[in-house]
């Protein structure tokens, strides 16, 4: 009997056990787990915790990023801010559902339209005090902060920007006798000189992805057709510019590698390194690598704005990245304040921002002309190039964000309708006009 | 006392058992009821609210051209691996099904691919068939049997065929080792009782050996082809469904409509029309296909 009853508790034990676990993640829901009273700050000694979410997942970002928050921790004992590393992979499947479980961040790494799909949740704060504040001592740039001012108010803090311009090898160009084109004319009578033997003259990424919208729309936007859609969510896609820009792109593609249609982001760079290619359409992460995987000076990197079709204008993809405020605790929100001003201030974003050198750009006036930024060495070994990256910054554009903001726009970018209709073009075999009447159709169902 | 005792002879089983039953309950109930009541509206975006749109989406669904398309890629896909990986099952664990050191050797080192995570495997062999680096190409182009490399993944003809062959590669060992199991239960003395009635190595095969599998070719039919049809995390790694929709079986497309395009509802419904077809393959798969006891 007395093994029976031994037995019968154990049994007891699982089932409660069972039971109690579903009982604890429920209770600790609502503030992920967390101690409530760790959440109340002030002057009671207590400690506000605040979580931030971050998708910068290589190394080197993710260090950078946890010495700012120590060296703010630090700063502030009564605040503690943690930053937690996630991946891109994840935020439009897993992290909706966290939030609306409460165990998401307070604090969110965003991109401007990923913040119109994230703001449908219903939990994004307006930044626009924090915004006012920053603005008024640091100024912040136009194109970094208009995409995530919508509805009246502003969602997001930008905090870094990106641009792509035209990079190229200045020693394969000279060897070849060709100047940095301008214009698209002269971009592919380059990359048509360029191309002999196993070298190609460009990389142009043509998978279904990011990397290949990105690079279209610059194409896009130096063609003139950057308005892919307006801010009532009507797709204005299908148009002769457009056509002209998928046109350059298609006749470009003669000269990029075979496979450029399984291109990403690597690809083109590794190839550009290797010597393989003369000419690559990317952002600044070209400088942080250009010697060590070339094994050329740095003199052989070199930059121009991305040149101008006939008709466009001057300009290429640009975007800010920004932190979302997803917590409306009034002691959080005072601790989020604090952690921006000392982010922001010239001796800290600087450092924050060459996180990945080249990559991200300062979206204040102040932070692009900090010590803190120019005194890092790929971006004094790079200073021209670094220059070249953030004029190009004031002339960038993104898609959705260009006439009014189109708050569908996530369901445009998401399934890369831009790169499906160039994969019509080039793996289908369709006529370039019947591959953007094909996009346009395809984005108006999309943001019905 | 003798009365409680009884009580507790019976109830325990249940306890016992209830903390396993209740998780696997709340595990497959709570999704499964919140995908259907997803597939009633329009929910797009994870986490947003929909408004209620009847059969709307389960129409969309049954009258898309795309839909019919990607299942026609999964009977492609279902059909190429199940045959791909039976034959070369059954050649692989045939040939081991001896004793000696080599087979012992082989054995034990042929469950490799299948041990290898996915995504290790779809990143090697993505390197191998890489246009600019891959060795594949390299060694055609050394041997002078092709001049420029040919860039097979980003092919619209034979990305599909090389996603197969990958995946036939990283599951054949697991279904060779089953088959060898069962190739162990047959005694030697039926075959050597056919070899004295004259029985030649192809008879035997087909009057002994492949009926004595029966009931594993059966489990292997019907588990294989249900878990074949899911695969998701190869294709997707490879080709992402791609180059423009070559690859897009019916799994690759519900994620895509759930996940790039953020028509939650509409991928639920794709999912439950999924499920009832596969459902009714199952049972007539168990009502027809069972092996005959004779």
């Amino acid at each position: 009997m007395k093994s029976k009853k031994f037995l019968l508790l154990i049994a007891l034990v699982i089932v409660l056990q069972t039971v109690l676990a579903a009982c604890s993640s429920n209770s600790g829901g609502s503030e992920g787990g967390k101690d409530k009273n760790a959440n109340t700050g002030g002057g009671d000694g207590k400690v506000t915790e605040i979580t931030l979410w971050h998708m910068e997942e290589p190394p080197n970002r993710v260090k950078r990023f946890q010495e700012i928050t120590d060296a703010f921790n630090k700063a502030n004992p009564d605040i503690k801010v943690t930053a937690q590393v996630q991946s891109w992979g994840d935020a439009y499947s897993k992290f909706p559902a966290s939030i609306m479980s409460g165990t998401g961040p307070d604090l969110l790494f965003t991109i401007p339209d990923y913040t119109t799909l994230i703001k449908e949740l219903g939990v994004v704060q307006p930044v626009d005090d924090i915004i006012a504040s920053l603005d008024s001592k640091h100024g912040f740039l136009d194109t970094a902060l208009e995409p995530y001012k919508y509805e009246g108010q502003t969602w997001a803090v930008p905090i870094f920007g990106m641009v792509q311009v035209l990079w190229y090898r200045n020693d394969l160009l000279q060897a070849a006798n060709v100047e940095p084109p301008k214009t698209w004319a002269e971009l592919k009578a380059a990359a048509e000189k360029l191309t002999s033997g196993s070298q190609y003259g460009i990389a142009l990424p043509a998978s279904k992805s990011m990397a290949t919208d990105q690079v279209l729309y610059s194409f896009l936007v130096s063609g003139g057709a950057k308005h892919v859609i307006n801010g009532n969510n009507e797709i204005t896609f299908d148009n002769e510019k457009t056509v002209a820009a998928y046109q350059m792109y298609s006749d470009l593609m003669k000269f990029s590698p075979p496979d450029s249609n399984t291109y990403q982001w690597g690809e083109p760079q590794a190839l550009f390194n290797s010597g393989s290619v003369a000419m690559a359409i990317e952002k600044g992460q070209y400088l942080s690598t250009f010697e060590s995987e070339s094994g050329r000076p740095a003199s052989d990197l070199g930059v121009v704005p991305m040149p101008v079709g006939e008709g466009g204008e001057e300009g290429s993809i640009y975007y800010s990245n920004g932190i979302m405020v997803l917590t409306d605790d009034a002691a959080k929100k005072e601790a989020i304040t604090k952690f921006f001003e000392f982010l922001f201030e010239p001796e800290t974003y600087g450092s924050f921002v060459n996180a990945e050198p080249g990559l991200f750009l300062p979206v204040t006036e102040d932070g692009s002309k900090a010590e803190s930024f120019w005194n890092d060495p790929v971006i004094s070994k790079y200073k021209d190039q670094v220059e070249v990256l953030i004029q190009a910054s004031s002339k960038g554009a993104l898609f959705g964000f260009t006439d009014g903001v189109a708050t569908k726009i996530g369901q445009v970018a998401g399934p890369n309708y831009m790169a499906q209709t160039l994969e019509n073009i080039i793996i289908a075999g369709k006529s370039v006009e019947e591959s953007v009447k094909w996009g346009q159709a395809q984005m108006e169902t999309a943001v019905k | 006392m003798l009365g409680k005792g009884k009580k507790f002879n019976k109830l325990l089983p249940y306890l016992l058992v209830a903390p396993i039953v209740i998780w696997i309950l709340v595990t497959i109930f709570v999704p499964l009821i919140s995908v259907i009541k997803e597939s009633f509206y329009s929910t797009g975006f994870i986490g947003t609210k929909g408004t209620f749109v009847g059969l709307d989406q389960y129409k969309a669904t049954l009258t898309s051209s795309a839909y019919w398309t990607a299942w026609k890629k999964s009977l492609i896909w279902v059909l190429g691996n199940g045959l791909t990986q039976t034959v070369l099952a059954f050649s692989v664990a045939l040939l081991l099904n001896k004793a000696s050191r080599m087979t012992n050797f082989a054995r034990n080192w042929m469950i490799i691919p299948w041990i290898i995570p996915t995504i290790v495997v779809a990143i090697f062999w993505q390197w191998i068939f890489n246009g600019s680096y891959g060795i594949f190409n390299h060694v055609l182009q050394s041997l002078h049997i092709i001049d420029k490399p040919i860039n097979l993944l980003g092919d619209s003809f034979w990305s599909f065929p090389i996603v197969i062959f990958i995946n036939t590669w990283h599951w054949f060992p697991f279904m060779a080792v089953i088959v060898l199991a069962g190739l162990s239960t047959i005694s030697q003395d039926i075959y050597e009782a056919a070899d004295v009635d004259g029985a030649n190595k192809w008879q035997q095969f087909w009057r002994i050996t492949f009926p004595s599998l029966g009931k594993i070719t059966f489990a292997l039919g019907l588990v294989g082809t249900l878990w074949s049809f899911n695969i998701f995390d190869t294709i997707y790694i490879l080709t992402g469904g791609g180059p423009a929709g070559a690859s897009t079986t019916v799994p690759v497309m519900i994620y895509q409509q759930a996940f790039e395009q953020f028509k939650i509802g509409q991928a639920s419904a794709t999912s439950i029309i999924t499920a009832i077809f596969l459902s009714i393959f199952a049972f007539f798969f168990l009502k027809f296909a069972g092996p005959k006891e004779e």
